[in-house]
């Protein structure tokens, strides 16, 4: 340390204020990490060659082929007269069902993943509107109270869910009594919207789960409609607390 | 040793990557508590970061280079939970009875409650700097390279947040706000 302290923006007393901050993790901080792991795929760096280093003569013809196919195949798929042609206009919101073939973004056996588990990563993303950008979960949290984080692939938020599994009476009732909230009807056992956090919370039995979305819902009206929509999908999968 | 356990990670070996993750959890969630003051989010940002590591690590091209790239992700996971901050503090949770696991040794520094107070006064990039130089003991150059920002970027971001510290330990006293201002 003695060169450094002949630095003029180094400072031993900061340096010896730092160093007594712990140093070492909580034990589920790694439990947390690997349980997660077996969930998220690795981004794959995208090194194709544009072409094969040995090709023989056939394996242009051979795509060229199977080119054709994809581009006859799909023109057929949009003209037909009953399908979603060309011209039709989308729904704006797409909607998923509690049904989904979707399986859950992380294994529900875990109690630390439980948040994750009542929004699959596919419905964070289709829902939160960020198609095409991911929504990769994250849990923390342990035991009875669990959270689970849902970035896009540039890292902002697009959904946090924080699922309380029992004792959620008392955490409503605050929500309930914060300045400004809206009651919310016919979503679990009682819910509450927060306009200016944009919080949507809901009881089913003794668990508490609140949602919140990111930026790409502009307006609180919006946020609610996409968290809403969220919530129905979370409300049939929270279990009752044995 | 660990670039072998880097390149084993990157061709999708996940005990290969869990050592990894066990030798530099410790180290993450000293840089990310440090930085966020706050033994929670600094978990979180760890298990993010750690997590975005595994994720894209096919992407890093040079294995020698994971220590300075993971700690990238570190500080970038806790600019997120930092941004987030004023988002989420005002959700419904009642704050948990977990004691922080600030170890209670008296320290030379005449006045850490203040100097704390001064230093989550500092926006998070700044506190980044001073971490990483102070703790890490990284040098200019260097902390440029894992932040990916330009060096004279990182000698003022930690010109200003020695200086508003040191302001603190040679006065004894709290910034006043116009003395933030005009600083």
């Amino acid at each position: 340390m003695s060169n450094e302290t002949m630095r003029p923006d180094f400072d031993p007393r900061i340096a010896d204020w730092l160093e007594a901050d712990p140093d070492h993790a909580p034990r589920e901080t790694l439990e947390t990490v690997l349980a997660a792991l077996p969930s998220i795929p690795q981004r794959r760096a995208s090194r194709v060659p544009w072409r094969f280093a040995t090709m023989n003569r056939f394996m242009p013809i051979g795509a060229a082929a199977v080119i054709a196919i994809v581009l006859v195949g799909g023109a057929l798929i949009m003209l037909r007269p009953n399908g979603n042609g060309v011209g039709t206009t989308p729904t704006a919101s797409p909607t998923v069902s509690p049904s989904s073939s979707a399986s859950p973004a992380t294994p529900t056996s875990s109690p630390d993943l439980a948040a994750c588990s009542l929004v699959t990563a596919d419905e964070a993303e289709s829902l939160a509107g960020i198609m095409g950008l991911g929504a990769l979960p994250t849990a923390s949290g342990a035991g009875n109270e669990t959270t689970c984080i849902y970035r896009d692939g540039g890292g902002n938020i697009v959904l946090r869910v924080e699922f309380t599994r029992s004792g959620g009476g008392l955490l409503f009732e605050e929500a309930q009594n914060a300045p400004g909230v809206e009651a919310v009807a016919d979503l679990g056992d009682g819910a509450v919207f927060d306009p200016e956090t944009s919080t949507l919370s809901f009881m089913k039995g003794d668990s508490l789960v609140t949602i919140v979305t990111g930026t790409s819902s502009k307006t609180p009206a919006s946020r609610l409609a996409t968290e809403r929509a969220i919530a129905e999908l979370a409300v049939e999968r929270v279990t009752p607390t044995p | 040793m660990q670039v072998e356990l880097v390149r084993r990670a990157i061709g999708g070996d996940r005990e290969a990557f869990g050592s990894l993750a066990a030798s530099h959890a410790d180290r993450c969630y000293g840089l990310a508590y440090r930085i966020l003051r706050d033994p929670h989010r600094a978990q979180d940002a760890t298990q993010q970061a750690m997590l975005g590591a595994w994720r894209d690590l096919p992407r890093l091209r040079d294995p020698d280079r994971f220590d300075a790239w993971l700690h990238r992700l570190v500080v970038n996971a806790c600019y997120a939970e930092a941004r987030g901050e004023r988002r989420w503090t005002a959700r419904v949770r009642l704050l948990t009875t977990d004691p922080p696991v600030t170890p209670d040794v008296a320290r030379s520094v005449a006045n850490r409650d203040e100097l704390e107070s001064a230093f989550r006064r500092l926006t998070p990039e700044q506190r980044a700097v001073v971490v990483l130089h102070h703790h890490l003991g990284y040098p200019l150059t260097e902390i440029a390279a894992t932040l990916g920002i330009p060096e004279g970027t990182a000698r003022s971001r930690l010109h200003y947040a020695v200086r508003q510290l040191r302001t603190v330990l040679d006065d004894g006293r709290s910034l006043t706000p116009s003395e933030e201002r005009s600083a």
